[in-house]
């Protein structure tokens, strides 16, 4: 069973999304901030990390940049309401979901990651 | 001095004398739905324009991303200040783990983490009510101290309907209420700036409105008015556009002044002002609201009379505006014609049927005071104003004028009165008012022809005989 690790800090969108992921068949753990998704990543080191960009403590990119100094390379998607071309050049996550997103985007993601990996 | 942050709101800078104060801490309340969170944003991305940094946290479990795609749609966002100078985070998951001190420890934290100089709290009615009054009161006490402490400006948003007596309205430094009223079938929002430490509101309720561009306040014209631009007497009369009219004015109405066209339907009234208007020119740029005829209807009425308002419009000097006649903000109105009679060094202003203006008016008691405001703004900007205002039929010796207060308001006041004589349909002018002059107390009778308007009766009809 492939697993997802999920950092968001708004509980109605992390309470839906690992709903949908687990109910199709996912092992899904969340996180609520930047700081938690970290160290949850590095001691779990799921096949899949979604994670919101504007957080609490730490941001989606500060966590990404972290996880990725610390070694982590599996492949992170992330998901926020800023538009894709006015991120900071951050080419360290390997796809960009634009929220609010629908439950089908997210599981279309999550299964084109979940194929390539060969789960 | 403390800094003052504005609010993003033009009007709503004025309410508060320039806006938020830099490390105060602020309490927007009202229902939901009433524009909160429209205001806040607003508040965060003009901040930013400014050269600030601002933070959104909400305690709502609702997503922010759905708020921000929202928002996205409104004219103020800047999608370039995110996420370098505007952020949201949630603290939600923080206050439901950890409480209010969690709470507080991750505004200290976020507050410094972004640098921000200006904070939103929304849902502060989520943070009382995981907590004691007493707990809560400290909450307030203590965010109060981080946001001075940071030198930033804090908004807690809250639809909590909580009375002036509250610990939280006691303790913050300044306290905004937005509101949806009803009255009959018309609903409208109102604003009110119940408490600004060291500011000199404007209080009172004042009308807003929420447009693509966010919210727009309008201060009540009358609460607006200041004696340092209190326009002085002018020496210099002002044509009507009518060489008998202005004889019977001892040359013409006094510069800046306010004149009231009092009249029944079909009296003239709108022809005189037309009459006015016709003398807009280079030096004496007019401007027209009607609120029942296009501008096009009324050049066309015009020149049906003889009165060319098409060369000084086509040049320029004549802008004729038209207001259909449905729920306008009056303080709206009236500050449109100021700022355009300003921007255009407008001297000639006709305002065609102050009926319209009292029927935008949720409380028509203002309508006095309202025109007064406008007369006297006008004044200050050395424009002459000639309102229109609508009675019933009168006998000639029947006159009696408005019993309102609105005849009081003004600097003169000029009777259109109808008869039906000697079996026809006649029209007399009379001046019941005139400022600081003498004038022709004698009522004329006059007609309309391819002239515009002619003393003494339709050459058609011959005179009345009795009319006096």
């Amino acid at each position: 069973m492939l697993r997802v690790l999920l950092v968001e800090d708004e509980p109605d969108v992390a309470l839906v999304a690992a709903t949908v992921l687990e109910d199709a068949g996912y092992h899904v753990t969340v996180a609520s901030d930047g700081h938690e998704g970290l160290e949850i990543a590095l001691q779990e080191q799921p096949e899949l990390v979604v994670t919101d960009f504007m957080m609490p403590r730490l941001d989606g990119l500060e966590m990404i940049e972290r996880l990725r100094l610390a070694g982590f390379e599996r492949p992170i998607i992330l998901a926020t309401a800023i538009p894709e071309d006015h991120l900071p050049h951050h080419p360290a996550y390997d796809a960009y979901l634009a929220k609010p997103y629908g439950t089908r985007e997210l599981l279309a993601l999550v299964e084109a990651f979940r194929t390539q990996l060969g789960f | 001095m403390i800094e003052k942050f504005s609010t993003g709101v033009e009007g709503l800078d004025q309410l508060t004398d320039g806006g938020f104060l830099r490390g105060s801490a602020y309490i927007v309340q009202g229902p939901p739905g009433a524009g909160k969170t429209i205001l806040a944003n607003q508040f965060c991305y003009a901040h930013v324009a400014g050269g600030g940094r601002a933070l959104y946290m909400t305690l709502l479990a609702e997503s922010s991303s759905r708020m921000l795609a929202y928002v996205s749609q409104m004219g103020f966002f800047e999608g370039s200040a995110l996420p370098d100078a505007m952020q949201y985070v949630s603290g939600y998951g923080v206050l439901e783990r950890e409480g209010l001190p969690g709470l507080l420890k991750l505004v200290q934290h976020e507050l410094k983490r972004h640098r921000a100089t200006a904070m939103v709290l929304d849902g502060t009615f989520v943070a009382q009510s995981v907590a004691s009054e007493q707990e809560f009161r400290a909450f307030i006490h203590t965010l109060q101290g981080v946001a001075g402490m940071a030198g930033a400006v804090l908004v807690m948003l809250t639809h909590q309907n909580r009375d002036a007596s509250c610990p939280e309205h006691t303790m913050v430094d300044g306290w905004i209420e937005l509101s949806d009223e009803t009255t009959g079938f018309r609903a409208y929002r109102t604003i009110q700036v119940r408490k600004h430490r060291g500011a000199a509101i404007l209080p009172g309720k004042h009308r807003f409105r929420i447009t693509g561009n966010g919210i727009a306040v309008f201060p009540r014209a009358e609460s607006t008015m200041d004696a340092a631009v209190l326009p002085s007497a002018q020496a210099h009369r002002s044509s009507i556009g009518h060489r008998d009219i202005d004889g019977l004015l001892q040359g013409g109405l006094p510069g800046g002044s306010a004149t009231l066209l009092v009249g029944p339907t079909g009296s003239g009234k709108t022809t005189l002002g037309m009459h006015f208007l016709s003398l807009s020119s280079a030096q004496e740029p007019g401007l027209m609201l009607g609120f029942y005829e296009t501008p096009a209807h009324i050049r066309m009425k015009a020149r049906s009379v003889g009165l060319d308002l098409d060369t000084p419009t086509e040049a320029g000097t004549l802008d004729i505006q038209w207001l259909p006649p449905a729920e306008n903000i009056v303080d709206e109105i009236i500050r449109d014609v100021v700022s355009h009679a300003k921007a255009r060094k407008v001297k000639r202003v006709f305002i065609d049927g102050l009926v319209a203006i009292r029927d935008s008016l949720v409380i028509t008691r203002r309508m006095p005071y309202v025109i007064n405001a406008l007369s006297m703004q006008l004044a200050a900007l050395g424009a002459t104003v000639l309102y229109t205002s609508e009675i019933p039929e009168l006998q000639l010796d029947e006159i009696q004028l408005p019993s309102d207060e609105l005849s009081a308001m003004v600097d003169n006041v000029l009777l259109l009165s109808t008869g039906r004589r000697a079996h026809a349909f006649r029209r007399y002018l009379s001046v019941i008012k005139l400022r600081d002059s003498n004038f022709d107390p004698c009522t004329q009778e006059f007609h309309i022809n391819g002239n515009g308007i002619a003393f003494g009766p339709d050459p058609r009809v011959g005179p009345a005989g009795d009319a006096s």
